[in-house]
């Protein structure tokens, strides 16, 4: 399609109005992260790593920063393995009910946080309770899960659909076993999709705080809860703006490192 | 002759689709066997049961006399040549060759020199580094050839081993296949929806219909005593006289199929009729004509531009043909 020059000036112009709305107030973050007035006077007199190593410091973020990369590494190994073994079966055999289950795989992707929140939250409490399991990591995994199973079956699916069965069945015909199979032609193909969708799941429980605040109970705080629950204290901003600069840049890397890995057919609604 | 490919009763349904409705073959060890129908007439899904791919409902299935029908695709001595070749992309060429061997333990050294020995005979010396992605169709075509005779399969199954190549390409693989054949000596069966290309190269053509064999011959029988009117009208160019035809023209009953290059302008032979010309084709090598009976039936002839006929006949002229009676064959 042919644009004429004034609509290119204008388009052009719309998404760097865009972009600039979304990347600025994320650039004055990392920037005021290096801005060593308490007040954050705008524009920085000097920069300074002060308020870096107090963030180090803080035994808080250490903690809860922690907590956080064991709930998204739990939560995704879980994904990674129950994802696979759904989209597997999905693509690569007939059984009963498959569409509706396919569904019912991928609905929680769609379901408000807040009604996945409430709904394991009194899940756990009248299951768990009782059985002397409180809410903690445990469960705040498996309310990760939930919805990172999506992002690792969805993913793979696509790669299985697209790479087909012809090549298993090559495999097979040439007197390969189905471990073999599966060892040196199957998983070759899928392991891109694979670490992608990985990593798309690890980069979506990082930084979830809905489901998290319904599920973690009072001993548990991942990183996103430290810096919603001190945002608003003048002492801790400072290091907020630290704190937000290196999840920013933890969860990006992932995103960037998937999209890479999958050609960009790793779309997810939800990120 | 000891016999490569034996099938009892083979029946298959996906469904409610009958793909495979009792199909009785047996196939002789070093034959170049056909297995020729249109899509859907069950072709594939017996060269699938032979692989392995799908696990027949009932029949028997057996290869070099070892029943197989409970068998997985990796423990039977078979092949295939994929339609879409299904080369592993992630492989070179060299790896794709080799894999058979790999799978099987064979060591580093014998399974390189037997990967570059089968490239050799396919003529793709050179290419070992390639990857799938960086060959043609052609070339691709040949390296699924070479990686499945590498493993020296007592059955090669091809499955429309030439239906992505153009047309040259096509004439040229199916003189090397044949060749390939000879010199290997190992039964190749293949699958096809053209009848020039399965009469070319086999030895024995199977016509399928709805998943039953119709006709099983040589290329002359098939081609010049087609056993009903599907194998007349699938297999070359089908002139049927009906009925009222035959009554009058030949005084017998039922229908008859006469091949159009058996059919010869003017009355120099035993069977005589005439007819309206309704159409000449100018094809080259030879004139396409077409002609109806006062009885109804359109009859094609095929005139032979060798110069010692006269001109094309007039559309619309009637035209008094004749032919042999030895070449007409009754067909229903």
């Amino acid at each position: 399609m042919k644009i004429s020059r004034r609509a290119k000036w204008i388009l052009g112009g719309l998404t760097f109005l865009v972009l600039g709305f979304i990347y600025i107030p994320l650039a004055v973050v990392v920037i005021n992260s290096f801005n060593p007035s308490r007040t954050f006077s705008w524009p920085p007199t000097s920069l300074s790593t002060v308020w870096w190593s107090k963030v180090f410091a803080n035994p808080d973020v250490t903690s809860s920063l922690f907590t956080s990369l064991k709930a998204g590494l739990g939560a995704t190994v879980i994904s990674v393995v129950l994802g696979s073994c759904i989209a597997f079966a999905v693509a690569r055999y007939k059984f009963f009910a498959k569409n509706t289950i396919s569904l019912l795989v991928v609905l929680p992707i769609a379901l408000p946080g807040i009604v996945t929140g409430i709904a394991l939250n009194s899940a756990f409490n009248t299951l768990l309770q009782p059985l002397g399991i409180g809410l903690g990591l445990a469960t705040v995994i498996i309310g990760h899960a939930t919805f990172c199973i999506v992002i690792v079956y969805n993913n793979l699916l696509a790669r299985l659909r697209r790479i087909g069965g012809t090549l298993e069945e090559a495999s097979s015909d040439l007197g390969a076993s189905t471990f073999q199979t599966f060892a040196y032609v199957t998983f070759p193909m899928i392991r891109s999709a694979l670490v992608a969708g990985g990593l798309l799941a690890f980069a979506l429980s990082f930084d979830e705080i809905v489901v998290t605040t319904f599920t973690s109970g009072a001993s548990v705080q991942t990183l996103p809860q430290w810096i919603f629950n001190n945002l608003f204290r003048p002492n801790q901003a400072p290091i907020v703006n630290v704190v937000a600069t290196i999840l920013l840049v933890a969860f990006m890397l992932p995103v960037w490192l998937s999209q890479r890995l999958s050609g960009g057919s790793a779309a997810s609604s939800r990120l | 002759m000891r016999n490569a490919i034996v099938l009892t009763d083979l029946r298959k349904n996906f469904g409610e689709v009958q793909a495979v409705a009792g199909v009785n073959l047996e196939i002789a060890d070093g034959e170049f066997f056909a297995m020729l129908g249109p899509s859907g007439s069950g072709k594939t899904t017996v060269l699938r049961l032979i692989a392995g791919f799908e696990i027949p409902d009932s029949g028997k299935i057996e290869i070099a006399g070892v029943d197989v029908s409970d068998t997985p695709p990796f423990n039977r001595d078979v092949n295939t040549v994929f339609q879409d070749y299904a080369l592993f992309p992630h492989m070179t060429v060299q790896k794709n060759v080799e894999y058979g061997l790999r799978v099987k333990g064979v060591a580093k050294a014998e399974r390189e020199a037997r990967a570059l020995k089968a490239l050799e005979r396919v003529k793709l010396i050179g290419y070992e580094n390639r990857k799938p992605s960086q060959l043609s169709g052609g070339q691709r075509q040949r390296v699924a050839l070479a990686r499945a005779i590498v493993n020296e399969p007592k059955v090669l199954l091809l499955d429309e081993p030439l239906g992505a190549l153009d047309l040259k390409l096509r004439h040229e693989m199916q003189k090397e296949l044949k060749e390939l054949q000879g010199a290997l000596g190992i039964t190749f069966i293949f699958v096809t929806h053209d009848q020039e290309e399965a009469l070319t190269m086999a030895d024995r053509i199977a016509v399928f219909n709805d998943g039953q064999i119709i006709q099983i011959g040589t290329p002359i029988e098939i081609y010049e005593k087609p056993a009903n009117e599907f194998v007349a009208g699938f297999v070359g160019i089908s002139n049927l006289l009906h009925e009222a035809a035959s009554k009058a023209i030949l005084g017998k009953t039922g229908t008859f199929s006469i091949r159009p290059e058996k059919i010869k302008i003017g009355s120099a032979f035993d069977r005589k009729a005439s007819g309206i010309v309704t159409q000449v084709q100018f094809i080259g090598s030879f004139t396409r004509v077409d002609i109806e009976l006062s009885q109804g039936d359109r009859l094609t002839l095929l005139k032979e531009n060798d110069g010692t006929s006269e001109s094309n006949p007039v559309l619309g002229s009637t035209l008094n043909i004749s032919w042999d009676s030895k070449y007409e064959f009754l067909v229903g």
